[in-house]
């Protein structure tokens, strides 16, 4: 893996401190020791890494005979070995990672464990939590909010009979279950005859795996009224207060619950205003119309948790883009007889 | 849409990959049309002999097509949306199931989501879904499975009122069945019970009522099931992804009358497979395919098995009706019925669909020629460089090219002035001209790279090599000049993407390398620079960014996700530059008619190119004002995984009317020898053409004149013919060695040139577009009178509309309308073609008596002006047709003429300089008003537009009309000339005076005509009357 390179100059203080998780794996946690054949695909892709994509051999021009037949020999090695190689060490990957994904489905029979998580905030206690998470749907919410007006604290909870999916985790899930099955369909007794095959096999696997990790390194913008008419307002007991608007979503390896505090504005004040756009996490001060009445942003708070096998997930989805590209590299360098040479 | 850019292909040898991944057939069998990995829709005909052949290929998508079907509502081309969906009865809308939640509502005509059918309990992502549709049951359904096997089922009928009210439609049933993968699901309608469920792993049929579980059938080891039918009640059809597929009876075992007898345990009504019929394939597995079925019970239809290969190739099989085991209770086989690749297409014609510069190559090392690896076209200097597979590089003169590539004469062939460049040893990968979008750059620099991962600077005019770096990182992938505004280093700073990705940053005038950027492990998308910092900042597939200091050449920064995503942005105002390859075509295609070619970048970069082209457009504008616009220019279009490279000619029908208007004006007025050796030599070869042509310019003084004698700087050049196409290459260098010295005047000098290039250019279209072949008579006088050559082989054209999206015709398109003259060379569009000339010839006959006389004149006088009648009438048609027909929506008549009259307006708003075109070709007392037959003009061709008649088939048809209009006149005087030919050919003087008192009579008093007759008896050995002449003559005799 290629060492991380900070900013000297500004010392990360312009932007804000770079997430790890995307470019240094992180030592694993001892409860989800991960099984000794993602650790050593790890390490041989740390050892190997960039060192193994040999350009000499394309470099120097192709005269001789001989040289042409050695190539020729170990691009049909590529093929025919490492692909497979490779393959079985991203399903690898891949299946552990599915696996924190704890699909109900996938055999083990019993429910998906639940796990609590307790949201903090670095600044002020006006927002604090407990929540429930099975698998990808947030099942229990305890919320308490402490209002800025009258330090009151107002406490609601998710109804019984009610769940929150988690959309983002879902389809995170899907895409690598996509990408395995891509993976499954071409097994060791698979022969790939050409180099562009590989190729579009590792397009469409790349495909999966970067919109999986996008699903959870990009959460949905949504506006204000989107918000206000979700679903979620209406899950809680007590239920919500009507200037109050909640918002559940993952970002990287983190859950966060953003809170709105809103208040009503004068229909006479507000002929001009610009309505706000869509947007992950909305500023004080935003104004939108929602059900014919205008509002506009008193407080924001914004608490979050980490999930750690998120965190191992994205980890799995970044090491076997790696490996993607990498046996991409792999077939390009053969470029010039894929072409042509068909096996 | 707004479509004025005509294209003409020019395939190279090897068809594109065409990986297909979505297949359907439409309704009436007619039309294959599939989707491939790489973004394409190919259309294929089927005959109803079940034969294929391909037709047309459209460029558009930037990511792989998922899904294909056809909407009728649209035009006639196939819709194409996100994975599956079905049409809902009547209301026009589309269901819709993908990567998200559920099932979406989508509005068929505005694509606007409208609703969604919502799952109350463990929503997911639904993997198939079919609509159940029974008389029994009367209610419409919705059975969809989702990715986790859970199936589910939504009312229609009953929730259409929910739904327009937007109120929440849950669903009614859901049960979880033990179901993974699961590809397709289907409802018998024929027994109106049993409901077909088809995953990877097994098939399997269930009761409709209860939803239980009748049987299951595994598939075999390392086949996984893709899909399946209902072929009759108890008949199924299931296909693999192998492309075998599968029929089976089912059999009631619950009655033990059957002739398999039930084991006897079985008391619960249940049902056995019986496998009746099966279908292979030639090929050993390899490739994944993409099936389907298509179950017509109807005569004149057949029941049709397909699939499409990720090679490209589509196969069809035949199902008999009664699918019958063979005697002994085995499975029978049933054959291919019939098979076809898009390269069958290429193969077929080998002869004719050879790469561009085919034809210079292959005269020299005669046997083998050499595969175009790289080509650009520079238009400011007419230039096509070519780089090849064997590492020479080719440069010719685009239009010439074009010439010798597509019309007959094969002397343009041999006459084609061409450079050779030596310096790579292996394959060419990519071409850069830097000159051409930005004068900081040195107009004779021409960059390549190459396999061997060098970049050679060459002067372009010498043929010299100038530098040549030696970046040992893999094969040069992109070569990319440096953004307008980069203070750092005044000049000539060019980035160098290699197949490491690795990003060097060349200094041409130094000729140093700068920086060689070598971390990257994904490749790169983006380069930007921050000239504030002097850094490099590069964006790299993942979403990675790499930040570079330039002097220093060290890696500053290393940042990914959100944090990358900023610094992206962040920078987006300042300036940068975009990874790709083919990015001075598209900026060149843009600044004609600012349409972007994103098709070609995609190629190179999938999805990810859209975004760049698009926000890429603000930097075009700086440059854009720099340059004339072109009417003409060749798109070189690369394909993603095998070198199938070709070119495409555009031609921009309004700048090339523009510039025939105006060279027009300035031909009248000029040179009045001109047109007398034009009438000469009509029929003579295009050298000597080109030769009076530039001995024309040297009388007119437009150009820098040419003398004869050879510049011996020019060492490297090949020509064949010194005497023609020398001093033409010479003097493209003169003029640029003249706009070295003053680049600001080049725009001028540009404007100038044009006329020769510009009428050949119009005939070269001209020739395209003609019907050769359907008739003979109309051939001979197309080349006699017109000068238009004809056309080696039909051509496959295309259209660019302003969507950035491209259809091209592939060489097999000519085969579609099948059984005429089949070995004769016809480029007729489609019989359809002949017949609207005739509605269009009975169109405009009406009204046109007035107009008949003057056309005949033009027609008559000069051959050449007659191009540029025929050329402005296509002009108009193209221009009416694409008018966005808003209006003709009205039904009621009297409404429909004020549309029609407004329409008109719109075309006259439009076309401001089409009326004055006429008047100032033909002078004030030819000019008709604009509404000489052109209101039903504009009907019919407003007419044939509404009946989805391709813009390129009414252009036929309009041309073949008027070419016919005039050969008719023109036949008459050939036959009146045979029979004077002692006269014509002794003391034609006398008579012609004598005549041309009384033509001026016998016409209106027409200016050009007479001039022309004045000229005429000034010139007593022009041997071709002017037909008008001869038509008075042939009156007079008569």
């Amino acid at each position: 893996m290629p060492p991380c390179h900070r900013c000297l100059r500004c010392g990360g203080a312009l932007m804000p401190a770079p997430a790890p998780v995307l470019c240094c794996p992180q030592p694993y946690s001892s409860s989800q020791s991960p099984s000794s054949g993602i650790v050593a695909a790890l390490t041989e892709l740390a050892s190997t890494g960039a060192g193994r994509r040999c350009s000499g051999v394309v470099a120097a021009p192709c005269t001789g005979r001989g040289r042409v037949r050695a190539q020729e020999e170990e691009f049909k090695w590529l093929l025919q070995e490492e692909v497979h190689v490779v393959l079985k060490q991203l399903q690898d990957i891949l299946k552990e990672a599915s696996q924190r994904f704890a699909l109900p489905a996938s055999g083990l029979g019993g429910a998906v464990k639940q796990e609590n998580f307790v949201l903090s905030t670095s600044g002020t206690d006006q927002v604090k939590g407990v929540l429930t998470l099975q698998g990808d749907a947030l099942c229990q919410a305890d919320i308490s909010l402490k209002m800025p007006r009258n330090n009151q604290l107002l406490h609601f909870a998710f109804r019984e009979d009610k769940q929150w999916k988690l959309q983002q985790i879902q389809d995170a899930r899907n895409h690598v279950n996509q990408a395995i099955y891509l993976l499954m369909n071409r097994d060791v007794n698979y022969q790939f005859k050409t180099g562009s095959e590989v190729l579009k096999l590792m397009d469409a696997v790349m495909l999966q795996l970067s919109r999986a990790r996008n699903r959870l390194t990009t959460p949905a913008t949504l506006t204000l009224p989107e918000i206000a008419s979700s679903g979620l307002t209406k899950m809680f007991t007590p239920a919500l207060p009507p200037d109050v608007l909640v918002n559940f979503y993952i970002n990287l390896n983190k859950l966060c619950l953003t809170v709105y505090q809103l208040h009503v504005l004068q229909p006479s004040t507000t002929k001009n205003v610009k309505l706000a756009g869509g947007s992950i996490l909305h500023n004080p001060g935003a104004i939108f119309e929602f059900g014919n009445q205008r509002y506009e942003v008193s407080h924001v708070h914004k608490v979050e948790c980490v999930v750690p096998w998120l965190n191992d997930a994205l980890v799995f989805f970044t090491v076997s883009l790696q490996l993607c590209q990498q046996l991409k590299d792999k077939i390009s360098v053969f470029s010039s007889y894929w072409n042509y040479r068909p096996y | 849409m707004k479509v004025s850019v005509q294209a003409v292909a020019v395939w190279g040898k090897v068809a594109p990959s065409h990986s297909i991944t979505a297949i359907m057939i439409t309704d009436d069998q007619q039309t294959i049309i599939t989707g491939s990995q790489e973004g394409q829709i190919c259309f294929w005909d089927l005959s109803s002999e079940l034969k294929i052949s391909s037709k047309e290929i459209l460029f558009g998508h930037t990511a792989s097509v998922t899904c294909l079907a056809k909407a009728r509502e649209f035009e006639k081309q196939p819709y194409v949306y996100y994975h599956c969906s079905f049409r809902m009865t009547g209301e026009g809308w589309l269901l819709c199931c993908g990567e998200y939640q559920d099932v979406l509502i989508i509005d068929a005509k505005s694509l606007d989501v409208l609703h969604t059918l919502s799952s109350s309990q463990s929503s997911d992502w639904v993997n198939c879904m079919c609509i159940v549709h029974s008389a029994r049951i009367q209610e419409d359904s919705l059975v969809a499975v989702s990715v986790t096997g859970t199936l589910k089922v939504w009312d229609l009928s009953s929730s259409l009122h929910s739904i327009q009210e937007r109120q929440s439609v849950c669903e009614k049933e859901s049960k979880s069945l033990d179901c993974i993968n699961c590809q397709a699901v289907r409802f018998c309608t024929y027994t109106e019970r049993l409901l077909l469920l088809v995953s990877s792993t097994c098939w399997q049929v269930y009761d409709y009522c209860d939803f239980s579980l009748l049987c299951t059938e595994f598939c075999r080891s390392g086949q996984c099931f893709a899909g399946g039918e209902v072929l009759a009640a108890y008949r199924l059809i299931i296909w693999t992804e192998d492309g075998h597929s599968y029929i089976y009876q089912l059999l009631n075992s619950g009655l033990s009358k059957s002739i398999y007898p039930a084991d006897g345990k079985v008391l619960k009504e249940t049902v056995y497979p019986h496998l009746l019929c099966f279908t292979d394939v030639n090929e050993k597995k390899s490739f994944s395919f993409v099936m389907g079925f298509m179950n017509e019970r109807k005569e004149p239809f057949y029941k049709v098995l397909f699939s499409g290969e990720a090679s490209g190739r589509i196969t069809l099989w035949h199902v008999p009706d009664v699918p019958m085991s063979t005697s002994d209770g085995s499975p029978k086989e049933i054959p291919i019925t019939a098979t076809w690749s898009l390269q069958d297409n290429f193969g077929k014609q080998h002869s004719k669909s050879e790469g561009i510069i085919d034809h210079l190559c292959a005269s020299k090392d005669g046997i083998e020629s050499a595969v175009v690896s790289s080509s650009v076209y520079i238009p400011s200097l007419d230039k096509l460089v070519c780089g090849c597979e064997n590492g020479k590089i080719f440069v010719t003169l685009g239009l010439n090219t074009a010439r010798a590539r597509l019309l007959e004469n094969t002397s343009l062939k041999d006459n084609v002035p061409y450079k050779v460049l030596n310096g790579h040893s292996s394959r060419v990968t990519c071409l850069l001209y830097p000159y051409d979008k930005s004068v900081r750059f040195d107009p004779s620099w021409l960059l390549s790279g190459g396999q061997d991962s060098v970049v050679i600077c060459w002067d372009i005019f010498t043929g010299g090599i100038l530098h040549q770096f030696s970046l040992q990182a893999g094969p040069v992938t992109e070569l990319l000049r440096s953004p307008e505004n980069y203070k750092l280093k005044d000049h000539g700073i060019v980035c160098c993407v290699c197949s490491d990705h690795s990003v060097a940053i060349l200094h041409l005038q130094k000729r140093v390398c700068l920086l060689h950027a070598r971390k990257h492990q994904f490749p790169v998308k983006k380069i930007k620079f921050d000239p504030v910092e002097n850094l490099l900042i590069v964006g790299c597939e993942d979403d990675s960014v790499y930040i570079w200091e330039i002097e220093t050449g060290t890696l500053e920064r290393h940042e990914t996700g959100e944090t990358a995503k900023a610094i992206l942005s962040a920078i987006e105002d300042s300036e940068y530059l975009v990874a790709d390859a083919l990015l001075p075509l598209s900026q060149e295609s843009k600044r004609n008619k600012n349409t972007g070619y994103k098709h070609s970048s995609f190629y190179k970069y999938g999805m990810v190119s859209y975004d760049l082209t698009h926000t890429e457009k603000s930097s075009d504008k700086l440059t854009d004002t720099s340059c004339t616009q072109q009417p003409f220019t060749i798109l070189p279009v690369t394909t993603k995984w095998n070198s199938a490279n070709f070119h495409v000619f555009l031609f921009d029908l309004e700048r090339l009317k523009e510039l025939l208007l105006s060279s027009q004006l300035n031909g009248l007025k000029s040179s009045n020898s001109f047109h007398n050796y034009d009438t000469l030599e009509r029929a003579k070869s295009a050298t000597e053409k080109r030769a009076l042509t530039l001995k024309r310019n040297k009388t007119a003084g437009s150009i820098c004149p040419v003398d004869g004698q050879v510049d011996p700087a020019c060492s490297v050049q090949v020509c064949r013919d010194s005497n023609t196409a020398r001093p033409l290459e010479e003097s493209g260098m003169k003029r640029q060695k003249k706009m070295k010295s003053s680049r600001k005047i080049r725009t001028q000098s540009s404007g100038d040139i044009d006329v020769n290039i510009v009428t050949d250019t119009a005939k070269l279209l001209l020739s395209c577009l003609l019907p050769w072949g359907v008739d003979r008579e109309i051939d001979n006088l197309c080349v006699r009178h017109l000068d238009v050559l004809r056309l080696q082989h039909p051509v496959s054209f295309g259209l660019v509309s302003n969507g950035n999206h491209l259809s091209l015709m592939l060489p097999g398109w000519k085969h579609t309308d099948g059984g005429m003259l089949e070995h004769a060379m016809i480029n007729l569009f489609s019989k359809r073609v002949l017949d609207l000339s005739n509605k269009y010839l009975a169109a405009t006959e009406g009204q046109t008596g007035k107009k008949d006389g003057p056309e005949n004149n033009v027609y008559g006088t000069k051959g050449l002006e007659t191009v540029f009648f025929l050329f402005s009438r296509i002009a108009l048609i193209n221009r009416i047709i694409n008018i966005p027909s808003t209006v003709t929506d009205d039904t009621e008549s009297s409404q429909k003429s004020e549309s029609i009259y407004d329409k008109w307006r719109t075309v006259e708003a439009i076309t401001p300089s089409f009326p004055s075109f006429y008047g100032e070709l033909t002078s004030k007392s030819r000019y008709h008003s604009p509404d000489f037959g052109s209101v039903s003009l504009l009907k019919l061709v407003g007419c044939w537009s509404d009946q989805s008649v391709k813009i390129i088939e009414a252009m036929q048809a309009v041309l073949l009309a008027e070419v016919q209009r005039t050969m008719n006149t023109l036949r008459k005087t050939a036959i009146c000339r045979e029979s004077f030919a002692i006269v014509e050919n002794g003391n034609v003087s006398a008579l012609k005076h004598d005549k041309s008192s009384n033509s001026a009579n016998f016409q209106d008093v027409e200016d050009t005509p007479d001039r022309c007759v004045l000229e005429e008896s000034e010139s007593p050995d022009d041997m071709k009357s002017h037909p008008w002449i001869s038509k008075v003559c042939s009156c007079k005799v008569c």
